[in-house]
């Protein structure tokens, strides 16, 4: 394992845990303990964490700062955004409203090659823009504060030019009777808007959301339609989504890829 | 009709499992005609046959006979036989010939079967002992009972699964001499041409239920088979597509004795290659080939282009082909062994230090893998015997994912289990062939095959009918190439 791969592990690991001690890690790593050390002098210096006596703590403005998106969700949307873009495949047009889980869709895809990527989100937009492979479309509209990503009336018009294969939706809230629904109302109109202009539906949603209702909804799950959640998920929930036709993928991630080739 | 029915099922329902139940099976069975009950693999034949034969009870509704003495004979699709008699005390069993002094009069015992095989151009030998029978003869003997006392009902449970034409042909002569005779015969079939060539009634079933009953005279093939499928619902599998990579597997004439007869296809990488075909076509016998339990007569296999033999599980093992059996409680789960050994047995050697095992680092992994197959509860000192099924089938998985094979066979992986466990299963599937894995998918359900498979083999007595690809996959014509119609 690499010095870096290790400190990334180590950082996820102190954000969860707040305090770690070398033995855990190193059967973690399953690396010595001096690498271990070593490692954590590393990230000391750069302010990351203070070491202790057999062990390290979080620095508290860090933990303070990671809190802000909580680890767990942070991961599972890691996770949403990989078994996503399993779902794509080159020269494919694809629509990414934002969302995190529509953002770790973008980190994932690097690897596919000329894709074109219609999306409303500027987060997004950066990070495909660094990726040579792609065309991106960024609409216009009014710039949220606080999605950073445009919606409005200028956005609902420039959408009516485009037709994508897949959209992918990230989606606050899941009801019994498979009602979608999410936080913000420019953003319901704009999903609601976007189904139109697009073949297949794609919804994110994270486990927890299941059975929740958001405040505002922009229709009901069809047949047809792909729904792609975290592990997590009960099973009568799982249960009800199959027997309504409804095609659900779940973030299983644990095959290593085949020993011989 | 106008005979008086001499059995009459009303409204009988019998819960089998939290899956499966019969309900409100109601059906009439007339003397003198040849009754056909036909269905896919598990819509509750054999079990409604058990229930008419007396094997089990019905939780309610009733069976009505004409008179209470009736004479029923059950052949099941094993045919029971006694492997240390020989053919003719075993077509006597129940009524021997008796001489003068009460003894078996042997003599003629054995000239009776022998003019009864020549009657019906039987095969076989009176003196020859059952033991050293083939699976078609014994069939044909058990077959052959039938016409020693006089029965009322004879119910024949898939006789004609594993038999050749020439058997075939000497069963249906068996079936109409019962008919001359009077007696009433259920029959349970998979093929659609016997439905032509001996029944009077057919009735189809589906998922515990009778989806409707007719006269054969009355109907065609095509509107039997739209009957058997229903309405299918393929879009829920969550299948993906992918690009498929080079060959890792290519079978040249795979041949098995006694069903498997020229067997040639080949998978790719990433595929999810499906083969289904009915009960007794062949299909574990394929599966348990390409695993090296069972030999092989005659053809090739290749792994990655080499060409390699296998003469046990450990040299499939040892070429990258791993097999999650069908009967999992049975073949897959260590018993009395705990989630921890169960999951890393097939992996130990990534688990190896200096001193032994690593058991810091096995305990993680078990950790990781019953975290993300959703094996509950998970816990590392759990025993997976208590497990329910779905749970036991993602510890089997569990257990190969770690061993990093290349290619997986699943066999009917999602029979008996709940839908939650089989959700996770498609998933972890899918997780595979998404990093560059391959799975060759045996299974019996239409709709599962359908749904998650790139290509799909159908498996007829031995043979490969057909290779269809997923865009052109419907139920009916997969059954139409499964039913040989």
């Amino acid at each position: 394992m690499f010095v870096l791969e290790r400190h990334r592990v180590i950082r996820n690991y102190l954000i969860e845990h707040k305090q770690v001690d070398v033995r855990t890690l190193a059967e973690l790593l399953s690396v010595s303990e001096v690498t271990i050390r070593r490692d954590l002098e590393k990230l000391e210096e750069n302010r990351f964490l203070i070491r202790t006596h057999g062990g390290a703590l979080l620095i508290e403005s860090i933990q303070d700062q990671a809190s802000l998106p909580p680890p767990n969700q942070f991961f599972e949307a890691i996770d949403i955004g990989k078994t996503a873009s399993r779902l794509i495949q080159p020269s494919d047009t694809i629509m990414l409203l934002s969302g995190n889980h529509c953002q770790a869709i973008a980190k994932a895809i690097q690897d596919i090659d000329h894709l074109v990527v219609l999306t409303n989100d500027i987060a997004i937009a950066m990070e495909l823009g660094n990726q040579k492979n792609k065309s991106i479309v960024l609409l216009g509209g009014d710039l949220s504060y606080n999605d950073k990503a445009v919606y409005g009336a200028l956005t609902l018009d420039d959408m009516k030019r485009f037709h994508v294969n897949k959209l992918f939706v990230t989606v606050d809230g899941f009801s019994e009777h498979f009602e979608l629904s999410v936080s913000t109302q420019e953003k319901a109109l704009l999903i609601h808007e976007a189904r139109n202009n697009a073949r297949e539906m794609v919804f994110l949603c994270s486990a927890e959301n299941f059975n929740n209702h958001g405040f505002y909804s922009f229709g009901t799950a069809k047949q047809g339609d792909t729904i792609i959640t975290d592990r997590k998920l009960s099973d009568s929930i799982k249960r009800k989504l199959f027997d309504a036709n409804l095609r659900l993928f779940t973030t299983i991630d644990i095959y290593e890829g085949p020993k011989n080739g | 009709m106008d005979k008086q029915p001499f059995l009459r099922l009303d409204h009988i329902t019998k819960t089998i499992s939290d899956e499966f139940s019969l309900s409100d099976i109601c059906l009439s069975i007339y003397p003198g005609m040849v009754h056909i009950l036909i269905g896919e693999n598990g819509s509750g034949k054999t079990c409604l046959l058990h229930i008419i034969a007396g094997l089990s009870q019905a939780d309610t509704g009733h069976l009505q006979y004409e008179n209470i003495k009736e004479k029923i004979l059950f052949l099941p699709q094993e045919p029971q036989v006694f492997e240390n008699l020989t053919v003719a005390e075993n077509l006597f069993f129940n009524c021997y010939p008796l001489s003068w002094n009460r003894s078996i009069d042997f003599i003629k015992m054995i000239k009776k079967s022998k003019e009864l095989f020549q009657q019906f151009g039987i095969p076989l030998n009176p003196n020859s002992v059952v033991h050293y029978l083939g699976y078609a003869q014994r069939q044909l003997l058990s077959a052959a009972k039938a016409l020693i006392s006089d029965w009322d009902l004879v119910i024949f449970d898939e006789p004609s699964a594993a038999l050749g034409e020439p058997e075939r042909q000497i069963l249906f002569s068996i079936i109409k001499e019962l008919k001359r005779k009077g007696t009433s015969v259920l029959y349970v079939s998979h093929r659609l041409d016997e439905i032509f060539k001996i029944g009077d009634v057919v009735t189809v079933m589906g998922q515990g239920k009778i989806i409707g009953t007719k006269t054969v005279a009355d109907i065609d093939k095509k509107s039997i088979v739209k009957m058997m499928t229903g309405k299918s619902l393929t879009e829920r599998y969550p299948r993906f597509i992918r690009p498929l990579g080079e060959p890792v597997l290519e079978v040249h004439n795979l041949s098995s004795y006694p069903i498997l007869k020229d067997i040639s296809f080949s998978l790719y990488r990433r595929e999810i290659l499906g083969i289904t075909g009915l009960m007794g076509s062949g299909r574990t016998k394929l599966a348990h080939c390409l695993f090296g339990e069972e030999p092989v007569s005659k053809g090739s296999i290749q792994v990655n282009g080499t060409e390699i033999t296998l003469r046990s599980p450990i040299d499939a093992l040892k070429n990258g082909i791993a097999l999650i059996p069908e009967d999992r409680s049975v073949n897959s789960i260590l018993h009395y062994q705990n989630l921890l050994l169960n999951i890393t047995i097939a992996s130990l050697d990534r688990f190896k230090s200096i001193t032994g095992l690593h058991t810091g680092r096995m305990f993680h992994a078990v950790r990781k893998y019953s975290d993300h197959m959703g094996i509950k509860t998970g816990n590392v000192n759990d025993y997976p015997d208590n497990y329910s099924g779905g749970n036991q089938q993602k510890v089997a998985l569990a257990r190969w994912l770690a061993y990093r094979a290349d290619i997986y066979i699943f066999d009917e992986p999602s029979r008996g289990i709940d839908v939650s466990s089989k959700i996770d299963l498609y998933n972890a599937i899918n997780d595979i062939v998404a990093k560059k894995g391959s799975v060759i998918l045996i299974s019996s359900d239409i709709e599962e095959i359908i749904g998650m498979c790139d290509r799909i083999l159908v498996l007829t007595t031995g043979t490969i009918v057909a290779e269809i690809p997923h865009e052109q996959a419907t139920p009916e014509r997969i059954l139409k190439y499964a039913t040989r119609g």
